[in-house]
Order: structure tokens, then C-alpha cells, then sequence
């Protein structure tokens, strides 16, 4: 059996590979930038369900099953995990503090570890049915969709926007934009995943106008 | 994509009782939405979730009027007739639904917010049929729906359970709804074991919901915590 490539170039055009690689490097960039925000301001931006679904979708495409990109973003997909690992661990020591259901707090952790598990499975079901791309993009947009709609509520609860970061707001707009660029060019007949890219772009964008008009600071 | 049928119930492909139990779980599912308006009017407080409101009218107006329903066209009237109730839910989603949430800004947003929910899920669904992720009656399309909806009702509870009285009959009706429905699955997509353990997550999640209920209403008796029907007046 022939080695894997680096990267796939048999299957993926250049320009593919290149939207897909700059996206994910982005993302990486984004998961650093809340990293930063959670050691600063000992604040995890990321809304918690959207914690549970990422963590879960890394777990499974990056050391269950394997995207057919290349090596190169197998380990890619890996890293990303490797980083939410450390998102995680911000959630479950800091993430109670910024509930904004209380009575939530007591079972908060139980909840994510619940949750955890259960996107997990779901994914791991959802890829053995053949209901997603063999780069994992169907479940991957469903959970980054969910992340984008949940940005928005947990945006509006914190009183204090500071530990908010635009530096991860871009990345996040630009990840998942080129990421986007991707799934147009590799899965023009896939509309399903089209609706999902479209919906998560609208939200982003609007996330991004959010951020800036509540944290522009007030005329003189 | 689903196959078209001009039988009323489609007995060729599932049989009698296979049919009967479905319906009873769908009948199920309209006891829930009657008491669901019921309460509101009451309390003045949709006590249904706003993110379930709007993927489930989504849903209802894709496989009532979109997708024809592999069971037969009488359940495809009942999903119309599902969509009705629903628009009555809307109308309250949109005249109280903003009670679930306390924070302002979204309050300001959130008429908007759930317009743009009910067609963003409308296209969603659309496409997630169209391109044949689906069962012939939408089955994995509506858990996807469900296993959000128990976990948001889980929130809801825990964020107004004590505030508002929640419907116990809601509470029942939803849960044995969804388990006929998931018995039905468990008999006919034994082979699609995702769609099974969606089944089996809001199982889980509705049962926690019935726990949590009955939780609140002890520490209520007990003097613990007060509901009123005038809370957010």
C-alpha cells in the first residue's frame, strides 16, 4: 500500500487545497486567540454547547476517522483538537461563572461532560451512515452553524465585552469564510451544506457588526 | 428524496399497526401543542422553546407542503394540521416569546431573530431532504428538531420553572409522543442506528424534563419556591 500524500492533490485541486488550509489555519488562530482570553480575563468566549460540539467533531475526524486531504490536515484536525482540549479545560474550570441560567450551575459540569459524549456519538453515527463529506464538512458546518447562532445570545449576557476578542471574531469570520470557499468549489451539488455555509456566514457577519458596534467606544 | 404516494395510508409498505402507532404518537405531539397554547394563555409565557419554535413550523411547512410523506397522504395532512396548530404558537411566540429571555438587546432583536430562524431552518430542512439525508416521513430531519427542542425545555425549566407553572401535561404528552414515534423508528430504521440514538437522546432528555418537573412542583408544595400565573405582567 502506497504511503498517503502529504496533501491529496489527486483528488483536490490546489486552489481547494489552499482555501481549505488557509481556513483551518485561521481556526487555529482563533482557538489561540480564546486560549489568550481564557488565561487573560479567565473567560472562555466560546459558547459552552458550541465547546461540546467542536471538541466532539475533533475527536471523531481527527482520531476516529480520517479526512482524505492529506496527512498534512490529518494533523491538522488534530491540532485543532489538541487546542479545544485546553478550551475545554477553560470551560469547566471558568465557564459556570458566565451561566445565565443559575440554577444551571449546579449540574453545569455534568452538562458539558454530558454533552460531550452525546455529540460524540451522534457524529461518530451520523459519519457511519454516510451522511457526511469524507472530509467531515456536513457535521462539521452543523456544529460551526450552532456556534455561530449561540456567539450571538452569549455576546449580549456579558455585561463587560472586554473579554470578547476581535481577533477571534475575524479569524472566525475568515475560517469559516475560506472553509466556505472550499465546500462551493468541491461540493457544487451539495445544497444542503450550501444552506448550512450561507447561514453560518450571515451569522458571522453579523456577529462581527455586533462586536464592533457594542464595543466602539461612546462619542464625546 | 422521498416517493410519492396517492394511497391515504400506505399499507403496502408498513403495516396496520405500524400506521396506528404512529398516528397515536403524532395525536400525542397535538395534545402537547392544544396545552402548550393553553398554558401560555394562561400564564402569558410560551413555555415552548423559541429555537424549537421556529425549526418546528420550518419543519411542518417542508414535509406538510414541500415533501410527500411516504406513509400516506392522511399523515401528510397531519403534518398540516400540525402546521396550523403551530402558526397559533408562532402568533404567541411572537406576542410573548421574548419573556424567555432577560437580556435586552436580545429582547430588541428578537422578532427579527426568530423570522430569520424560521427561514433559516425552512431552507436547512429543505435541502437536508432534497439531498436525501432523510427517511420517506422525515424522521431523522424531526430528531434532529426534537433532541434540541427536550434539551432547550431542560433550560427553559431550570430558567423559569420556578417563575412560571409549566404544563405537566405538556410535559407527558411530549414525552409519550416522541417515545410512539420512537418505538415506530426502532421497528422500521433498525438499520439506521444515528437516527436511533437521536431517538434515544431526546428519550433521555424528556424523561430528565418529567424529573426536573416534578422536582420543582415538590419544592412548590413545599413553600420552597412561588409560581404566578401574574409574573410577568
Amino acid at each position: 500500500m502506497s504511503p498517503e500524500p502529504l496533501v491529496n492533490t489527486a483528488t483536490y485541486t490546489t486552489a481547494e487545497l489552499l482555501f481549505f488550509g488557509a481556513g483551518g489555519l485561521a481556526w487555529a488562530l482563533a482557538y489561540m486567540g480564546v486560549l489568550r482570553q481564557i488565561v487573560r480575563h479567565k473567560f472562555v468566549e466560546i459558547p459552552a454547547t458550541a465547546v461540546a460540539g467542536n471538541i466532539a467533531w475533533e475527536f471523531t475526524w481527527g482520531l476516529v476517522y480520517r479526512t482524505d486531504l492529506g496527512e498534512v490536515f490529518v494533523w491538522g484536525y488534530r491540532l485543532w483538537f489538541l487546542l479545544d482540549c485546553f478550551i475545554v479545560w477553560g470551560l469547566l474550570r471558568y465557564g459556570v461563572r458566565h451561566l445565565g441560567t443559575p440554577k444551571l450551575r449546579e449540574y453545569f459540569r455534568f452538562a458539558v461532560v454530558g454533552a460531550i459524549l452525546a455529540f460524540t456519538a451522534t457524529i461518530y453515527l451520523l459519519v457511519r451512515q454516510g451522511y457526511d463529506t469524507s472530509t467531515g464538512l456536513v457535521s462539521g458546518y452543523m456544529a460551526t452553524l450552532m456556534m455561530s447562532a449561540l456567539y450571538i445570545p452569549q455576546f449580549f449576557r456579558e455585561e463587560d465585552k472586554t473579554p470578547y476578542s476581535a481577533f477571534v471574531a475575524w479569524c472566525k469570520l475568515l475560517g469559516n469564510g475560506l472553509v466556505i470557499g472550499f465546500c462551493v468549489l468541491v461540493y457544487p451539488e451539495n445544497h444542503f451544506l450550501h444552506a448550512l455555509c450561507g447561514i453560518t456566514l450571515v451569522l458571522d457577519l453579523y456577529y462581527v457588526y455586533l462586536f464592533h458596534a457594542r464595543r466602539a467606544p461612546a462619542p464625546a | 428524496m422521498p416517493v410519492a404516494t396517492t394511497d391515504w395510508f400506505n399499507t403496502s409498505q408498513y403495516p396496520v399497526p405500524l400506521l396506528v402507532l404512529f398516528g397515536v404518537g403524532c395525536f400525542g405531539w397535538v395534545v402537547a401543542y392544544v396545552a402548550i397554547v393553553k398554558n401560555a394563555l394562561r400564564n402569558r409565557f410560551l413555555e415552548i422553546p423559541a429555537g424549537a419554535v421556529v425549526a418546528n413550523i420550518a419543519w411542518e411547512f417542508v414535509w406538510g407542503f414541500l415533501y410527500p410523506n411516504e406513509l400516506g397522504r392522511f399523515f401528510s395532512w397531519g403534518y398540516r394540521i400540525w402546521f396550523f396548530f403551530d402558526l397559533a404558537i408562532v402568533y404567541l411566540l411572537f406576542r410573548w416569546g421574548d419573556k424567555q429571555t432577560a437580556l435586552p438587546e436580545l429582547k430588541a432583536i428578537f422578532r427579527p431573530a426568530c423570522a430569520f430562524g424560521i427561514a433559516a431552518w425552512a431552507v436547512g430542512i429543505y435541502f437536508f431532504v432534497g439531498e436525501g439525508y432523510d427517511t420517506g416521513y422525515g424522521a431523522i430531519s424531526g430528531y434532529i428538531l426534537n433532541t434540541m427542542m427536550s434539551a432547550l425545555y431542560v433550560v427553559i425549566i431550570l430558567r423559569h420553572g420556578e417563575l412560571y407553572e409549566l404544563s405537566l401535561v405538556v410535559a407527558w404528552s411530549k414525552m409519550l409522543g416522541t417515545a410512539l414515534l420512537t418505538v415506530f423508528n426502532f421497528i422500521v430504521q433498525s438499520g439506521n442506528p444515528y437516527l436511533l440514538l437521536l431517538c434515544l437522546l431526546t428519550l433521555v432528555l424528556d424523561l430528565l424534563y418529567i424529573g426536573l418537573f416534578y422536582l420543582i412542583r415538590s419544592h412548590r408544595a413545599a413553600g420552597l419556591v412561588q409560581a404566578t400565573h401574574e409574573a410577568a405582567r
